[in-house]
């Protein structure tokens, strides 16, 4: 059976292939078409997915797509109602207004209802089914659908290695639901509790996202590396929004926010009195003075580092807060399951202190779908169609997160030939690649590493990764500023071989397929005595995103930290995305190279090819 | 038409909202463009906003309007600038002195001048009929021309141009007989070099002329300057080469500099791979629409079929091509006798520190096409600074890195290349200094 599913439509569309529950291929439109967090239909991403697997449309059983369109809207008409309603339900004046619009301006629909609805017709939404079927040249009766949270759902539980086993989904909303437990037993999910919107984990974080200067859907764990910086000094301010009830579920308190028709901002005026001023975007951030322009006056540079500390101090507040609620949930669902096999799934799943809190603390056996997001709900979509309409037997769940385009030899070598750079090397051996590269690396160098098939999710795990030496103290700085160009208090995180990672940080590495270490989706503190020794991926407060690899699930990139290792006596590698801010992670060879030419990057390594980035004009 | 006896009436906006900055040049847009007629200047405001605007400009005297216009005024509106809005002339006066059989007229924020709701009079359309390819032409304001070497371009509004679109007065014959003690620096490059937002005492050159004058005084030198303007929009090093050769050969510039890189940089992204890699050529894209035009094959596919642009080529690959080529032109020039000075243009991502007024001008002037291909350009010039090697004789002035050093209180510009008065400023002074260090102070011409 090939079942395609797709999201499309809101954020991050991607397109999976699943053929007798295997999955073939995933994609997320963004790497393609090179606009971040591309919403448009996934015409490339398909394309991939029936490349991959030398089919044709045709070959495909059924297209799945991850969300109830209708039900979507229902929601956003019941959301307007409500939010009218509660403005007429002030006083006589409100109860006025609300006479004015009825009898005067008969008809009105209120603006959020009426801007929805015309982007909705735009972009052809409420025919979800038909647009797939013409957009594919497929039967109608080809396409459906399944909830959102069904998505998430079957994404977690399904690609998991667990045959039983808690599930959690947690985000922003679907239709109505914004988070979900239920137990997943074999094929089957069995739903247990579900919260709807208005109260909202992920809307709730992007609220403060928004607040502190970020873009929502994008800078959430902008707000995560800010965290470190602060104390939780406004966590009791924070916290008094939030009831934990003891059946697992909460409330978020409405005054702050608006989750139900979010026109401009997500939160209110009541917001901001009790917060302050919200961070203007790209505003200066600093916790010390060598951190700022030289130009500065001490008064302007004292104002800095006190409007940062004061954000960062409501940053960190705003993490501890959420880390409590996702252990609430999923304590409760553990308890329902009867298990410490946990799956998340769903934006906040991305929340990687908080999931390392959930293994060190809770002691649960976690698995995270590496692409919690909406574009994992593509694999979704197609994994709960092929459970629970089709009856199939259980899916294989992940052996590999590398399940995008694949690197070709004749590619690298056509690109190559027409970057303009002419200092090229190959190596003849996977070894001599190592050596070489762990040579380069060892002196200084940062490498922009390209390999094999990309990368599944959000992050780079050794495929489409910038490498460089975490022991040298000024390398945080170097990439942030000469390669990234990123917000000087961003983190890198390391890559480490799977057998020497407790030795560098404090946690006891689980080896099991589908750990989240070996996706870098868990937070944990390194050791006090290797601070020192690898500076650069040690966060402000003494935490590093993990990424485990062993010889099994990257041999390459095993091979390389371990040739890095016999030079520095490290076997950890910094480890972060390979591309630019504001860009998707590369994908070709083409965009490598376009890539690695704009950039500070010094070498760039294509299979067995080493380009050096030195050139004379 | 005797411009010292013409009235010229003009309209301040009816709302207070447009920038001081704005409307400083756009008066100083009317200064220029009615220079003769100085004396009959008068500038009216609505009450509403005319305590505002005569404490912002107490020197114009500005009077209360509405009022009633003459048939023989010219009534020239200030545009306004709204950040939501856009800019506008307030219709109202203008169509008041429509109907009073005023001559009417709008001036927008970098001073050029427009008819409002009239045509184009014959003594504004200069040049139609200097030589047969722009009698060819449309007889319009704006536009690029079919000339069998390049194009033609025109753009009126913003003072004298030649029968070639370049901001020159001077005859060009005259100056190649010049005296020995008299040298010509020949300036060439895209729009930016043409200096869209200045008016025409505001471009580099003017500026470089004046300073080189001063500097040479100074030095009780005696040497005489005479600057040119040969930018034209959209030229690429080829293009300067084409009108080097067509233009200055006889001419024998002293000193060629070439203000250029952003259209190498972004054009050579979106031009066909084998054009490019096979020959080193870069051109403007929407000649490939030329062609389609020409040859009625809009049915093949250009290089550019879709938006927004999307780069086809690398950016070292392109900037390889560009060096090749300019490094080709400093040895045209040399060749007849010149020397070259190697200019880096700037671009608005070195001017991060802006002011809000700048920031303005930028996200309402932005080219969505061209933005992917415009954002890889300044890692391009990172490259191009790092990997550059010129001969020690070749001066590089580096206006791009220059521009970096200037914070929120400088207006640089007015959209991502172009630049407003205070940019040429830096530009001739980064130009005169350069000269002065390569060539005068080295009693280059002794």
């Amino acid at each position: 059976m090939k079942v395609l599913g797709l999201s499309f439509g809101f954020h991050d569309s991607a397109a999976a292939l699943l053929i007798d529950g295997r999955i073939v291929a995933a994609g997320q439109e963004e790497r393609f078409t090179r606009i971040k967090h591309d919403a448009d239909f996934p015409r490339r991403a398909i394309e991939f997915c029936l490349r991959q697997a030398s089919i044709s449309i045709a070959d495909i059983d059924c297209v799945v797509y991850y969300e109830n369109a209708l039900k979507k809207f229902d929601r956003i008409v019941w959301a307007s109602k409500v939010r009218e309603q509660q403005k007429s339900n002030g006083g006589l004046m409100g109860r006025a207004r609300t006479l004015w619009n009825a009898v005067i301006k008969a008809n009105d629909v209120p603006p959020y209802l009426k801007s929805v609805t015309h982007s909705w017709f735009k972009w052809e939404k409420f025919d979800v089914v038909g647009r797939i079927s013409d957009e594919l040249v497929i039967a109608r009766e080809k396409v459906t659908y399944v909830d959102h949270h069904d998505s998430h759902l079957a994404a977690a539980f399904y690609t998991s290695p667990f045959d039983h086993a808690a599930i959690v989904t947690m985000d922003g909303v679907g239709e109505y639901e914004t988070a979900v437990i239920a137990v997943g037993r074999g094929s089957e999910i069995e739903r247990k509790l579900a919260i709807s919107l208005p109260h909202s984990i992920g809307l709730f974080y992007s609220a403060f996202t928004a607040f502190l200067g970020f873009e929502v859907n994008e800078g959430e764990y902008k707000v995560m590396g800010m965290a470190a910086f602060g104390q939780p000094k406004y966590y009791d301010e924070v916290r008094k929004l939030i009831t934990l009830r003891d059946d697992g579920g909460f409330e978020i308190e409405q005054s702050c926010f608006e989750f139900l028709t979010p026109e401009m901002l997500p939160y209110t005026e009541e917001f901001l009195r009790r917060f302050g001023e919200p961070r203007k975007p790209e505003a200066d951030f600093a916790v010390q003075r060598s951190d700022l322009p030289e130009d500065l006056t001490d008064a302007q540079a004292d104002s800095v580092l006190s409007s940062s500390r004061h954000y960062a101090d409501l940053a960190a507040s705003v993490q501890l807060c959420t880390e409590e609620l996702v252990l609430h949930l999923v304590a409760k669902a553990s308890a329902i399951a009867r298990t410490r096999n946990v799956c998340l799934a769903g934006g906040v799943a991305l929340n990687s202190l908080a999931n390392g809190r959930l293994i060190r603390e809770g002691g649960y056996n976690l698995f995270v779908h590496p692409a919690a997001g909406d574009a994992g709900n593509a694999i979704g979509a197609a994994a709960s169609y092929h459970h629970r309409t089709a009856k199939q037997p259980r899916m294989q769940g992940f052996a590999s997160p590398y399940l995008g385009s694949p690197l070709d030899a004749a590619e690298v070598d056509a690109a190559v030939a027409k970057s303009g750079f002419d200092a090229v090397t190959t190596c003849s051996s996977d070894e001599e690649l190592a050596e070489h590269v762990a040579g380069l690396l060892a002196g200084g160098a940062v490498i922009g590493w390209v390999q094999g098939q990309a990368e599944w999710g959000p992050r780079a795990l050794g495929a489409r990764s910038i490498l460089a030496d975490p022991t040298n103290p000024a390398m945080k700085r170097i990439v942030n500023e000469r390669v990234k160009f990123r917000e000087l208090f961003r983190p890198f995180a390391p890559a480490v071989t799977a057998e020497a990672a407790s030795q560098y940080f404090d946690f006891e590495p689980n080896l099991t397929a589908g750990a989240p270490e070996y996706y870098m989706l868990a937070v944990h503190p390194v050791r006090a005595e290797k601070k020192s020794v690898i500076p650069a991926i040690t966060h402000a407060d003494g935490s590093a995103r993990v990424q485990i690899v062993t010889s099994a699930s990257n041999p390459t990139f095993h091979a390389l930290l371990e040739a890095f290792k016999r030079r520095k006596g490290v076997p950890i590698l910094m480890n972060t995305s390979f591309n630019l801010r504001g860009e998707p992670m590369v994908d070709s060879p083409g965009d490598a190279i376009r890539t690695f030419s704009i950039s500070g990057i010094d070498y760039l390594v294509l299979g067995r090819t080493v380009v050096s980035g030195r050139i004379e004009l | 038409m005797n411009l010292s006896k013409i009235k010229v009436g003009v309209v301040f906006p009816p709302e207070a909202t447009t920038p001081v900055e704005i409307l400083r040049q756009e008066i100083e847009g009317v200064r220029t463009h009615f220079a003769e007629a100085s004396a009959n200047l008068t500038f009216t405001a609505p009450q509403a906003v005319l305590p505002t605007y005569r404490s912002l400009f107490p020197e114009l005297n500005i009077g209360s309007a509405p009022r009633k216009f003459m048939a023989d005024e010219h009534v020239v509106l200030l545009e306004s600038y709204h950040d939501k809005d856009g800019y506008s002339a307030h219709w109202e006066s203008g169509d008041r002195a429509n109907q009073a059989g005023a001559t009417a007229s709008s001036i927008k924020f970098s001073g050029r001048i427009v008819p409002y709701k009239r045509d184009w009079s014959s003594s504004e359309l200069q040049n139609m009929d200097a030589n047969v390819f722009n009698q060819l032409s449309p007889r319009e304001p704006w536009g690029f021309y079919y000339f069998p070497f390049g194009y033609l371009f025109r753009f009126l509004g913003m003072g004298p141009i030649n029968s070639f679109g370049c901001r020159i007065t001077q005859l060009l014959p005259g100056l190649a007989r010049r005296d020995e003690n008299h040298k010509v620096v020949a300036c060439f490059g895209g729009s930016a070099a043409w200096s869209i937002f200045c008016l025409h005492h505001q471009m580099y050159t003017e500026l470089l002329q004046q300073r080189l004058n001063a500097y040479c005084k100074e030095q009780n030198l005696e040497l005489q300057f005479t600057v040119l303007n040969f930018g034209q929009h959209g030229h690429v090093v080829m293009n300067e080469m084409l009108s080097y050769m067509n233009f200055c050969w006889d001419l024998k510039p002293d000193i060629v500099v070439a203000h250029d890189g952003y259209n190498d940089a972004v054009y050579g992204q979106l031009c066909d791979s084998r054009v490019l890699d096979d020959w080193d050529v870069i051109y403007q894209e929407n000649l490939e629409g030329w062609s389609q035009i020409l040859h009625q094959t809009a049915d093949i596919p250009r290089t550019q079929h879709s938006l927004p642009y999307r780069a086809v080529n690398q950016p070292v690959r392109v900037l390889r091509s560009y060096a090749k080529r300019k490094r080709q032109f400093a040895q045209i020039v040399r060749s007849n006798g010149g020397m070259f000075v190697w200019g880096l243009q700037p671009a608005t991502f070195s001017h991060k520190r802006r002011s809000p007024l700048e920031a303005s001008l930028l996200k309402r002037n932005r080219n969505p096409d061209h933005a992917p291909v415009a954002a890889n350009v300044e890692g391009m010039f990172r490259i191009l600074r790092q990997s550059l090697k010129l001969d020690d004789d070749t001066p590089f002035v580096d206006c791009d890195a220059a521009m970096s050093t200037y914070g929120p209180d400088h207006l640089m510009f007015g959209d991502d290349v172009h630049l407003m008065p205070d940019g040429d400023v830096l530009l001739a002074g980064l130009y005169a200094d350069a000269i002065a260090k390569a060539y005068i102070d080295k009693g280059r011409w002794r």
